[in-house]
């Protein structure tokens, strides 16, 4: 038996005070002279033995009384102390234990950490099992700094190995010269890792933490779409945070995604996040393609998670680039490498030069202009493409342009905002101003790190040695300029220099995104707006000369008329309702498509909750709640029945003293027997 | 007036006042005397055999003390009042034990009211010249003094009782026995003592003192706090004759104290009833009258 406040035995000396007193009485009490005691020794064979066994009962009980309350008040626990038995806290380092982001795992160090602060260092040690068992702190060793390492190392990768975990804690046992060994398991205690019977060395007990404190679903894993790219080629790119962890009898979970009835499973390694999935599902047909991305276990039951997705297959975007074989061209073949087999949406040709000259620009989305060689029939080209609202990407790769480029640039002068700079012969040194940089484009860079360029750039708009008017784009400046001409998209020159430097370009990991963007922004693809399901979302829509009045079309075809939240000049807010179903939301002005919105999930449905394992052969479940120090030590703390003790001899002590106050039974008591005495009855016998 | 008289003279009973008289002769005539002062109630009126004066006849007289000869001679009743002239011997037997020295609360302890008692009882013997002996006793025969009429008894009696000094422990039978010896059938025997002896024994010691056709009366003299202890916390008590200490909480043994002595004394009172002796209890804070009133009774019956 120990105490765990044993600072209270101290009060069990106040136990002696009742003794001291009857002692200080008895000696200070000086004799008073009687006449006889003859009566009195009479009565001392009976009223006062009486009266001394009672006097003695009750000065037992009074010190009882103290010393039960005294030692109540230490706390007194019954069984085996934390020094008793060699205790191993074993975390489980399992890759389930990663789940939740990570709080399954800070839940077990927290854990480990209560039980090393209530055992003594000189019997106590934690190790990590996983695949095998690694020792943090060995006896004897500080706990902080293992704690710490714990904290900070993670869960691993592979499975809890219950035998070899017991094997090894037994052995270890062995080593110290223990023959007995506890070990607290601090683990998510996953049904898969535990068979139904332990083989449990015998010198061994095994006590459980689970995690949670209590059975339930503590993640095998968890999947998130967070966004969707289409493409007509057949590929569809999901931007999904996936996570799976565990098995079940020995056969691991498994990821998959299914569609319009068919199936595939995901190879996401075990503990392990990731972030992209580019899956080819055999998709050719635009339109509306529905999915799930589904965490189960090898029966097929549903064990965490499921996100139902839409996405809208959007129409294969035609490019053609067009570039001089070389360097430069190989490095923008290398960047448009992904896009080749129609992942993102592109079907990408190219070109001369001379091919540009034929090419029918009926047949293209956008056109890509890759290097500085410009003839002035291309440039005619280039303009007659954007003018007919095509898509254009000009890298110039040179940072002086000759009459070609200055052909190209002239006509474009017109559309950049502001004021454009006056030009002609005999304006010699004028035209050199600033033009600040500001798109609907800048936006979309924002989740690519933003927008590489210089937005505020310069223009020298007449070289009088030269005799005719030159632009002169410092290198890195892009221009772009904006052109609606196609219905529900808009096509978009854009002409820049090359920074960071072009041999960087295809290092840079922003450039094949970036490139990808622009790309598509100059095809007028436009991505659909992400609805999170149940929610409601703000849209800005422009209120300009084309009208007001929007309408959102539904996936049964139906259509709602939209009202503004607020106007304000130009632009208009409209508030949408929740939608509830991943589909495709079309907002229209007229017959004109203005925004689609795609219902993609967000929030994934949780799958059923199943118990954790609960092992027969472990002894000991220690929850959360439970009063540490005495668990720890797996003893039983006695002091509330110490208490009802103290209880029960106050109350006798009361009524001993009653007892006591009125006196002992006459000596000779009258029993009644038949009419006659005591006396004379034993008289006639 | 006579109302007055008879206040006074019951004072003079108080055996409060009386301990206040140093001299135990001038103690026993007050005593006597307040007793005597207050008789006209009483009916104990004339023992004496010698002719002493006539009075005029009263309804209730006995016809038998009619002196018909005066009639004769008168034509008037008159009874004829006599002095007794008895040959009664009386003997006081005085317990001296040292228990007799107890006092308890009051001013006057046993051994002083029994000295008291007994002066005045043989006072009052010898008033009516009956032989009066005295016995001193303990643990054995302390002071023995033969009746006698004599004029100069008395004193030799006060003087005994003055030297007697409570000491030593109660041996009943052999001082009985002792006694019994010395003195011839047909007297009266008066035995002032607290009787804190077993009463089994009392009985059989007693026993021996009557068995001479004694008229036996016993004056059992006790404190108040011997007869109901005092309801006090723990003491100790010191026996005042064998020097035993008994620690003890009278207040939680009074009942059991009670029963005790109240079994003793009817144990007592069951002996003596066989061989027709007479108990009287006396308190120390009793006046004198109660106990010669029951002198008086029992000197009555021998008549």
């Amino acid at each position: 038996m120990t105490f765990l406040s044993p600072g209270f035995l101290f009060a069990v000396l106040g136990a002696t005070v009742p003794v001291i007193i009857h002692l200080l009485a008895r000696r200070a009490r000086r004799a008073k002279p009687f006449s006889s005691l003859l009566f009195l020794r009479e009565i001392e064979q009976t009223a006062l033995r009486w009266l001394k066994v009672h006097q003695r009962r009750l000065l037992m009980l009074r010190i009882m009384i103290l010393v039960a309350a005294a030692v109540a008040l230490a706390r007194p626990t019954c069984g085996s102390g934390p020094g008793d038995v060699l205790t191993l806290v074993v975390v489980d380092r399992s890759a389930s234990m990663g789940a939740r982001e990570g709080a399954v795992w800070r839940k077990a160090v927290e854990q480990a950490s209560r039980f090393m602060t209530a055992m003594p260092r000189t019997r106590s040690g934690l190790a990590t099992a996983g695949d095998g068992i690694s020792m943090l702190a060995p006896l004897g060793s500080q706990p902080e700094d293992a704690l710490l390492r714990l904290e900070n190392m993670g869960p691993g990768s592979g499975a809890l190995n219950v035998p070899l975990m017991l094997t090894r804690v037994a052995s270890w046992a062995r080593s110290q010269g223990e023959d007995h060994v506890r070990m607290i398991l601090v683990s998510d205690f996953q049904p898969g890792n535990w068979s139904e019977a332990l083989d449990i060395p015998e010198e061994m007990e095994l006590w459980g933490a689970p995690v949670d404190g209590t059975p339930t679903n503590i993640g095998l894993g968890q999947t998130k779409v967070t966004g969707v790219v289409g493409g007509e080629a057949g590929s569809i790119r999901l931007e999904a945070v996936v996570e799976r962890y565990g098995e079940r009898n020995g056969e691991p979970n498994v990821v998959t995604l299914r569609w319009e009835g068919l199936l595939r499973e995901i190879d996401v390694p075990a503990g392990e996040r990731v972030s992209h999935l580019d899956l080819s599902l055999g998709r050719t047909r635009p339109g509306l393609l529905r999915g799930e991305l589904v965490v189960h276990d090898p029966q097929g039951i549903v064990v965490d998670n499921k996100c139902v997705f839409a996405v809208d297959v959007p129409r294969t975007r035609r490019v053609l680039v067009i570039g001089t074989e070389g360097e430069e061209m190989r490095r923008v073949r290398l960047a448009l490498d992904p896009f080749r087999d129609g992942a993102s949406g592109f079907l990408v040709a190219y070109g001369t030069r001379r091919e540009l000259e034929s090419a029918r620009l009926e047949s293209l989305d956008s056109l890509v202009l890759v290097g500085g060689d410009l003839t002035g029939a291309c440039a005619r080209k280039i303009l007659a493409a954007w003018e007919h609202g095509l898509g254009v990407v000009v890298i110039a790769t040179h940072p002086s342009m000759n009459a070609a480029w200055a052909g190209l640039y002239l006509p474009l002068f017109g559309a950049l905002p502001g004021d454009p700079p006056v030009m002609g012969p005999g304006r010699e040194g004028w035209g050199e101003g600033s033009v600040e940089f500001d798109h609907p484009l800048l936006s979309e860079f924002r989740g690519l790190g933003g927008f590489p360029f210089p937005t505020v750039w310069r223009v020298r708009t007449w070289d009088s040695t030269a005799g005719y008017p030159l632009i002169s784009l410092p290198n890195g400046y892009p221009l772009l300029v904006e052109n609606d001409t196609r219905e529900g998209a808009s096509s978009l020159l854009w002409l820049t220099g090359l920074t960071p430097p072009w041999s960087d370009w295809s290092g840079r990991s922003s450039f094949v995104p970036l490139f990808r963007l622009a790309v598509a922004y100059v095809c007028g693809i436009r991505s659909p707006v992400e609805l999170v399901l149940g929610e409601e979302k703000n849209v800005e829509l422009p209120c300009d000369d084309g009208g007001c009045s929007y309408s959102m079309e539904m996936p049964d075809g139906s259509r709602l008329n939209l009202y503004p939240e607020t106007i304000s000049p130009g632009r208009m807010t409209v508030r949408l309702g929740p939608v509830h179903d991943p589909d495709l939301y079309i907002i229209r002005r007229g017959n004109e498509i203005v925004a689609l919105y795609q219902g993609v999930v967000a929030e994934c449905e949780r799958g059923p909750s199943f118990p954790s394992a609960r092992p027969s052969g472990i002894t000991r479940w220690l929850g959360e709640s439970d009063d540490l120090e005495s668990i720890s030590s797996g003893r039983f703390e006695a002091t509330s029945l110490l208490l009802l003790l103290v209880v029960v001899l106050v109350l006798t002590e009361t009524e001993l003293t009653t007892r006591l106050s009125a006196g002992p039974p006459p000596k000779h008591g009258r029993i009644d027997l038949a009419g006659e005495s005591h006396d004379g009855y034993l008289g006639r016998l | 007036m006579r109302g007055k008289e008879a206040r006074a003279a019951e004072g003079l009973l108080d055996p409060i006042l009386v301990s206040r008289i140093r001299s135990l002769s001038l103690r026993a005539r007050l005593v006597v005397e307040g007793f005597i002062a207050g008789m006209h109630r009483s009916p104990y009126h004339g023992f004496s055999a010698e002719f002493r004066e006539h009075r005029a006849y009263q309804p209730s007289d006995p016809p038998r003390l009619v002196d018909w000869r005066l009639f004769a001679r008168s034509d008037r009743l008159y009874v004829k009042q006599f002095t007794d002239e008895t040959n009664l011997r009386a003997y006081l037997l005085v317990d001296s034990s040292a228990s007799m020295a107890y006092k308890g609360n009051g001013p006057v302890s046993k051994i002083d009211y029994a000295r008291s008692l007994a002066a005045s009882l043989a006072l009052l013997l010898l008033k009516q010249r009956d032989a009066v002996g005295l016995a001193i006793f303990g643990d054995s025969l302390q002071s023995w003094v033969r009746p006698s009429t004599s004029s100069g008894h008395l004193e030799r009696l006060l003087i005994e009782l003055v030297r007697a000094e409570p000491r030593g422990g109660t041996r009943p039978l052999e001082v009985f026995v002792n006694i019994a010896g010395r003195i011839p059938p047909r007297g009266m025997v008066i035995l002032i003592s607290d009787l804190l002896v077993p009463s089994d024994v009392l009985v059989t010691a007693l026993r021996h003192l009557a068995s001479g056709k004694h008229e036996l009366l016993v004056m059992r003299i006790l404190d108040r706090t011997e007869r109901v202890l005092a309801d006090t916390g723990i003491v100790t008590l010191k026996d005042m004759e064998t020097g035993e200490n008994l620690t003890t909480r009278p207040s939680l043994i009074r009942k059991a104290y009670a029963t005790a002595l109240a079994e003793a004394w009817r144990v007592l009172e069951d002996g003596l009833g066989r061989f027709r002796a007479h108990l009287v209890d006396i308190d120390t804070s009793d006046d004198f009258s109660t106990a010669l009133a029951a002198f008086l009774s029992s000197r009555t019956r021998m008549r």
